[in-house]
């Protein structure tokens, strides 16, 4: 019998919203289920854990991957099993996985001492590719069609998070980043994915209700339905665990736990896991060097 | 005239990794001007829309479609290259339905799948590599180790036990292998033929498979050892064993052995089995002096390309191509190398005109590097200094980047030397992140001389990668000893 051992919300949501499913991509790893916009991704345990991902043994993956012979087919989605290509899926047993809480911050200066050190090694190791070499080390000149289009984009993004939440609340957030970029999720989908979570880590959730509320609006227009539906569970504070853990890593001073969460980040899709990072460390930053007002820092009693 | 090709796929999903993979490998295609696969997002409109490559078809996609969009030199380019890239994108689909991508998380499981297995690679961290090698060995494998950081005496106890088993265990550290026409790790795409290698250097196997492969003829089994098979301590097991694999290969009628200089102790013994065997050898022990003969049936090499050579039985290509004198520069060599043999080929080619030359990884009759300033100086960016806990320049050219600008910005450089590694592991498109990276040097800046080693069966191409370069101003010599002549010619 084929198990899910491990989902995320998104994933749980999915079964008990749908009935039926259509398989829409089929990759090594994984598969993507879509049924009215929402997604369900199966896949073994290399695919991570993450809102949308419902994982099981690299064994019942194989023998999956095998019965369903082409993207397109249906699924069929009960309460206790998911039936795709002759090979029925229990999820009875499935764990639910949330993120860990949020770590008790650090201090302001010890913080922004973490985040210029994940700063430094993000930007030696990110690819050429994607956005987050723009965010981190951005060059004189740009180099690019999609440099010369982002740039200004990212930067707008940086300012509105760096005015705080107060001056934030009277602008409409920036979010001409939403399907711009490569990739199957686009990279400036990506990059707001993580900053969306590290604002719901920092800020509390005045701005990323704002950010979530912006493209909530736009992007049914701007960009691809697998890609909104992740935007969806970063508006809740959730996306993908090495994101999470490379958030927490400096929210608590875990200096020596940086390269191991880089490592971690890097294997979440081509460029997705770099991006997502740096939007989270956009966010960051913003919020070590500002003197904005810092709700976290006066719920959590931590002094400046 | 230039042709605007586009092609829409209605919700089509394809990895990110495949996305990218794909729009390289088109890009790189002949006539092609510039390529992009892309989700048919408002944003990335614009994005193809600026580059050129965005016409009328591709207009329609929507945010969940993907766009094949390029501009090429002529309609027949163009037609090409959509053709291809619906291959490419056709491709994946088939492979994953066959349910052949499973990955299996243990030797155990990997050996279920595949009961007829007769090698694991095994690519761990190091403090983990001599426990998984060993369970391979025990259950009858061979094994190649890719890992590095092995402590030594594990080797040494690894290298016993594999020979004790009528086995062979290549590496640690060994990043490149052919076996039975399979290339394992970095390695290249080359003909079946009769030349067997076996060699402590990953890049040099590349090299030397590759030039033997471009002049028409083929590798049987390139066997990789590891650097420290031919110590002292470990004493050459794992070459001596290849050496007895290829004398019983029927296939395998010349052999080429391929090291950095070796212990005296060791290489007598390694040149005595040589002696033993009936088949023709040639010997590169690169930057190293013997000084006793090579035995009746060897020929000693100083460079990859006379190993090369001295299979082939002839020179290889002498128009090396033609390298502009320094304008208003000075007249230093600065060579950035990702292979560490090939920097260590490039500092025998200095060493031999006359040149004092200076590296941070140097060979006998080489300084040791301190500063760049005032000498011909050969850099090994795969070295440990420039890779810790980063990827090897070969997956990852950037690293390259800074070092380049440097040479570029330093008036004393006249020529600068490069290498470009093809081939299964290697980056995707070495040769453009190269002209990426030139984009901003200096109007006067200095000559640029490259060479590629790899074949147009590997995935990037090697005539597409050749061809950027040119583009780009670069020199392209027909092999990397090619390349570092050159340079010296043009500083002269």
């Amino acid at each position: 019998m084929t198990v899910i051992s491990t989902w995320g919300a998104h994933a749980e949501r999915f079964v008990a919203r749908h009935a039926s499913a259509r398989v829409v991509a089929l990759f090594s790893r994984s598969l993507h289920l879509e049924a009215d916009g929402d997604f369900l991704c199966l896949g073994d345990a290399s695919i991570g854990r993450g809102p949308l991902n419902a994982i099981m043994a690299a064994e019942d993956w194989a023998r999956l991957a095998g019965s369903v012979p082409e993207a397109g087919g249906v699924a069929v989605v009960g309460r206790r099993a998911i039936g795709i290509g002759g090979t029925a899926i229990d999820t009875s047993c499935a764990r639910p996985w949330r993120p860990a809480p949020w770590p008790p911050a650090i201090g302001r200066a010890r913080q922004l001492e973490v985040v210029e050190r994940l700063v430094h090694l993000a930007r030696d190791r990110a690819p050429a590719d994607g956005l987050a070499r723009m965010v981190l080390a951005p060059a004189a000149e740009p180099c690019s069609t999609l440099e010369r289009i982002a740039r200004p984009r990212i930067e707008r993004l940086r300012a509105w998070v760096a005015i705080g939440p107060s001056a934030a609340a009277r602008g409409r957030p920036p979010v001409d980043l939403l399907g711009l970029g490569p990739g199957l999720t686009p990279s400036g989908d990506d990059l707001l994915c993580g900053a969306l979570l590290a604002l719901h880590a920092v800020e509390g959730t005045a701005m990323a209700a704002g950010l979530s509320r912006e493209i909530a609006a736009t992007a049914p227009a701007a960009t691809s339905p697998l890609s909104a539906a992740f935007l969806r569970a970063a508006a809740e504070g959730l996306g993908s665990e090495p994101v999470h853990t490379a958030i927490a890593a400096v929210l608590g001073g875990r200096v020596e736990a940086l390269a191991s969460r880089l490592e971690a980040v890097g294997r979440i899709g081509h460029t997705s896991g770099w991006d997502a990072l740096a939007g989270a460390l956009l966010v960051l930053q913003a919020f070590g060097t500002t003197a904005v007002q810092r709700p976290w820092v006066a719920q959590r009693g931590i002094s400046e | 005239m230039t042709v605007i090709r586009n092609e829409i796929r209605k919700g089509f999903y394809l990895d990110s990794v495949a996305l990218m993979r794909i729009g390289r490998a088109v890009a790189a295609l002949p006539g092609v001007e510039e390529a992009g696969l892309m989700i048919g997002t408002p944003a990335n409109k614009e994005i193809l829309r600026e580059a050129g490559v965005l016409g009328a078809a591709g207009e329609p996609a929507g945010p969940g479609d993907l766009v094949i969009a390029l501009r090429a030199g002529d309609a027949a380019a163009a037609d090409a290259a959509i053709a291809e890239a619906r291959r490419l994108l056709n491709q994946p689909r088939h492979a994953a339905s066959a349910g052949a991508a499973w990955h299996p998380r243990t030797l155990r499981g990997a050996l279920q799948q595949m009961p007829d297995a007769n090698l694991a690679l095994i690519s761990v961290p190091g403090d983990f590599a001599a426990a998984e090698a060993r369970k391979a060995l025990r259950r009858g494998l061979n094994a190649m180790i890719f890992s590095d950081n092995v402590p030594l005496a594990q080797e040494v106890a690894l290298k016993r036990e594999a020979r004790d088993l009528g086995l062979i265990a290549m590496g640690p550290d060994c990043g490149t292998a052919i076996v039975g026409g399979v290339p394992l790790a970095f390695a290249n795409v080359v003909p079946r033929g009769d030349v067997g290698i076996v060699g402590a250097s990953g890049t040099g196997i590349q090299e030397v498979s590759c030039l033997i492969a471009n002049a028409g003829r083929g590798i049987s089994h390139a066997i990789g050892t590891g650097g420290r098979d031919l110590s002292v301590e470990v004493g050459g097991i794992t070459t001596l064993t290849a050496i007895d694999l290829l004398d019983r290969d029927p296939a395998t009628r010349h052999v080429v052995l391929i090291s950095k200089p070796p212990a005296a102790e060791v290489a007598r013994l390694v040149l005595a089995r040589v002696a033993r065997s009936p088949k023709p050898f040639t010997v590169c022990f690169i930057g190293g002096m013997l000084d006793e003969g090579a035995p009746a049936n060897a020929k000693f090499a100083a460079t990859l390309e006379e190993a090369a050579e001295g299979v082939l039985g002839c020179k290889l290509a002498a128009d090396r191509g033609e390298l502009p004198k320094p304008d208003g520069r000075g007249r230093l060599i600065r060579g950035l190398f990702c292979g560490g043999t090939l920097c260590a080929e490039a500092q025998v080619i200095l060493l031999r005109s006359g040149l004092a030359v200076a590296s941070n990884a140097p060979i006998p009759g080489a300084a040791r590097l301190a500063g760049t300033s005032g000498a011909h100086a050969l850099i090994d960016l795969g070295e440990d200094d420039f890779t810790r806990g980063r990827p090897h320049p070969m997956i990852e050219p950037a690293l390259r980047d800074a070092p380049l600008a440097e040479a570029m910005a330093d008036e004393t450089v006249g020529v600068v030397l490069l290498d470009v590694m093809l081939g299964w592991g290697s980056h995707a498109d070495p040769a453009g992140e190269v002209v990426r990276a030139l984009r901003s040097r200096p109007a006067r800046g200095p000559a640029v001389v490259a060479s590629v080693t790899g074949t147009d069966a590997d995935p990037q191409v090697r005539s597409a990668q050749v061809r950027k370069l040119t583009g780009a101003g670069v020199v392209v010599a027909p092999s990397n000893a090619g390349a570092a002549a050159l340079a010296v010619q043009c500083v002269r």
